[in-house]
């Protein structure tokens, strides 16, 4: 009996201080306008931008208050459902989200709109209409990758009649669909005789893309060209390369900019990186709540933009 | 008769046969399956799952189950890769790396042990609180900028071999011999019997215990320094979902879930079984849901099939 009750006091005590500190940072925040910002996933280098432009128009902006949730792997779709949930149950001002949940935010969406609370989706769109959408044009981004492969074709001077192969970041996720829709229409035009393989999904895993790569080197002899739609597909499949020593014969272009992408870029291993303002969805999406907030009629697609980078761009 | 007498002293037979017929069949079906560089790749990449299924082969014939290793992979990823990040010299950071992880094993088998908590739920819990500890220490974020040297062991080859599976091997021989040639190999059988009659027999249980979750800790923690050089980055959500992989591996290799049952040979064969049908699958382009399909069913078929041998010799 005493160990029980020693056992719940020290629970308690561990505890105690986790509400207490929850309820401080409420208060503090007592009188601004709460915005919850919602990413995809902690684990990358690409939401981490996205956080980086709401905390930035969080600091612009004193009266504004700036909190960011996220489960952390992209995989965990049930996880951000529920922490979407919460944060509606929580009842901020407005809501910036990106989701992959799809079908399964909408709920908890809606909900949210039913309660006036403004929502801007980011970078994904979710299938119900909400109060603005900021993302990059995904077609136009696989397009502008399949362009700057076929440039790199030339360069090299490999003849456009091999393999090129899409290594694909989720399945079943609206802009991963679109980024290799845009790719695979625009190579198909561009080096009509190239065979383009089915996409191959890798549950958004470094080690995993890496695998995949490699299983592709090893398969088409004739293969010259791996597209990857994101950044960690970019990762693994540069590792690969990399590896192999493949970066003459085969010509990446990845999608988006994390800290190896770049390094990568730079060795000549990804030939070319369609960058995604990621920034301005973060701190724009913020922007465009407090305009929905003041009362504007809002645009229901806003492009944030994106850059075609080489090499000798950085 | 004479069957049956083979299938009890050679309890691997049936692996090796279905191993043998997938080597034929894939080495028919596809060109490139027996070519060195797909050799590799296929060796590259079980590696990692390969050694943490030799620590978890001792604790399925214990009667016991961890599903903490793919959290603890992540751990000693993270910390070799901060303190290297930090300046400690490669070694150094090798070795606080791997005894950390493995400390993580001693405190399960305590739980399991002192606390007679059912090693299920202490490994669940210690999943989740160690997968926390990760993200917490590492902003969930990637930790990149490792030294050179360190990201070159991925790629190093000894003998033709990559230096990764060198250590898969190193640790197979290790827990091949652990197993068959010293006292706690075979307190480990006897716990996995009949705990209380080992108890009786004088065996100290909870000195075993530590040893064989500490054991698996281990490896786990040696497949995080894998890891970590073959991604060339700290990656806080490595791993996640391997404890299933690994449990499954062994479990194919003849290993029972009630324990006593088991051996390193038949988990390394079950490793190898499971990785070449997904690399077969990749050669040939064969659909991963299809692959998944297949890999689950030989799960079951592998226990199936153990327990219909049983009834039959009965």
């Amino acid at each position: 009996m005493k160990k029980i009750t020693l056992l719940l006091v020290i629970l308690a005590m561990m505890v105690i201080p986790v509400f207490a500190g929850g309820q401080q940072e409420a208060a503090a925040a007592d009188g601004a306008t709460e915005i919850a910002l919602i990413i995809k996933a902690t684990d990358s280098g690409f939401w981490q931008k996205v956080i980086e432009g709401g905390k930035a128009f969080d600091a612009d902006n004193a009266d504004v208050n700036v909190t960011v949730y996220g489960p952390a792997s992209e995989a965990d779709i049930e996880e951000a459902i529920g922490i979407l949930e919460n944060v509606v149950e929580s009842g901020p001002d407005a809501i910036v989200i990106a989701t992959n949940a799809g079908e399964g935010a909408v709920p908890a969406v809606e909900n949210a709109l039913s309660q006036g609370i403004p929502v801007i989706t980011v970078d994904t769109k979710i299938p119900t209409d909400v109060t603005s959408h900021l993302a990059t044009d995904n077609v136009l981004g696989g397009k502008l990758a399949a362009q700057a492969m076929v440039e790199f074709f030339e360069e090299y001077g490999i003849e456009k009649k091999g393999t090129v192969a899409i290594v694909a970041a989720v399945a079943g996720v609206d802009t991963i669909i679109e980024r290799d829709g845009g790719f695979i229409d625009e190579l198909k035009v561009l080096a009509p005789e190239v065979t383009i393989l089915d996409p191959r999904y890798v549950d958004n895993d470094i080690a995993k893309s890496m695998t995949t790569a490699e299983d592709l080197i090893t398969t088409y002899d004739d293969l010259i060209g791996i597209y990857a739609d994101n950044n960690h597909t970019g990762d693994g499949v540069a590792l690969a390369i990399e590896q192999a020593e493949l970066q003459d014969e085969v010509m990446v272009v990845a999608f988006d900019d994390d800290e190896d992408e770049i390094i990568a870029l730079q060795n000549g291993v990804i030939k070319t990186l369609i960058i995604q303002d990621q920034f301005n969805m973060g701190y724009s999406g913020c922007a465009y709540a407090m305009k929905a907030l003041a009362g504007e009629d809002l645009p229901s697609f806003v492009d944030t933009g994106v850059k075609v980078t080489k090499k000798e761009d950085l | 008769m004479l069957k049956k007498l083979k299938q009890s002293q050679f309890p691997e037979r049936n692996l090796v046969i279905i191993l043998v017929l997938l080597i034929v069949v894939l080495s028919i079906a596809s060109n490139r399956f027996l070519s060195y560089n797909n050799i590799m790749n296929l060796l590259r990449q079980t590696s990692i799952i390969g050694v943490i299924a030799v620590g978890m082969t001792f604790v399925i014939i214990s009667a016991g189950i961890d599903l903490s290793v793919g959290s603890v992979l992540a751990f000693s990823s993270i910390i070799v890769a901060m303190l290297m990040k930090a300046g400690v010299p490669i070694p150094l950071s090798i070795i606080v790396a791997l005894l950390a992880g493995t400390s993580l094993g001693v405190l399960m088998g305590i739980l399991i042990h002192n606390g007679s908590v059912p090693a299920f739920i202490a490994t669940l819990g210690g999943m989740t609180m160690v997968r926390g500890a990760v993200m917490l220490i590492s902003g969930a974020r990637k930790i990149s900028g490792l030294p050179p040297e360190f990201k070159h062991f991925a790629v190093a080859k000894f003998l033709g071999i990559p230096g990764m599976v060198w250590v898969w091997f190193l640790v197979i021989i290790i827990g091949f011999v652990i197993a068959k040639y010293t006292i706690f190999g075979r307190n480990v059988y006897a716990i996995g019997s009949n705990e209380e009659a080992a108890r009786l027999s004088g065996i100290k249980i909870g000195t075993n215990i530590y040893g064989i979750y500490a054991f698996c800790a281990f490896t786990s923690s040696i497949a995080g320094i894998l890891m970590t050089t073959r991604l060339g980055n700290g990656v806080p959500t490595s791993g996640t979902g391997y404890e299933l992989d690994v449990i499954a591996a062994v479990v194919v290799g003849g290993a029972s879930l009630s324990g006593a049952v088991g051996s390193i040979l038949g988990t390394v064969l079950g490793t190898i079984i499971i990785a070449t049908i997904r690399n077969g699958g990749n050669l040939l382009g064969i659909n991963p849901f299809i692959l998944d399909i297949l890999v689950g069913g030989l799960i079951v078929f592998a226990v199936l099939f153990d327990q219909l041998n049983k009834k039959n010799n009965r």
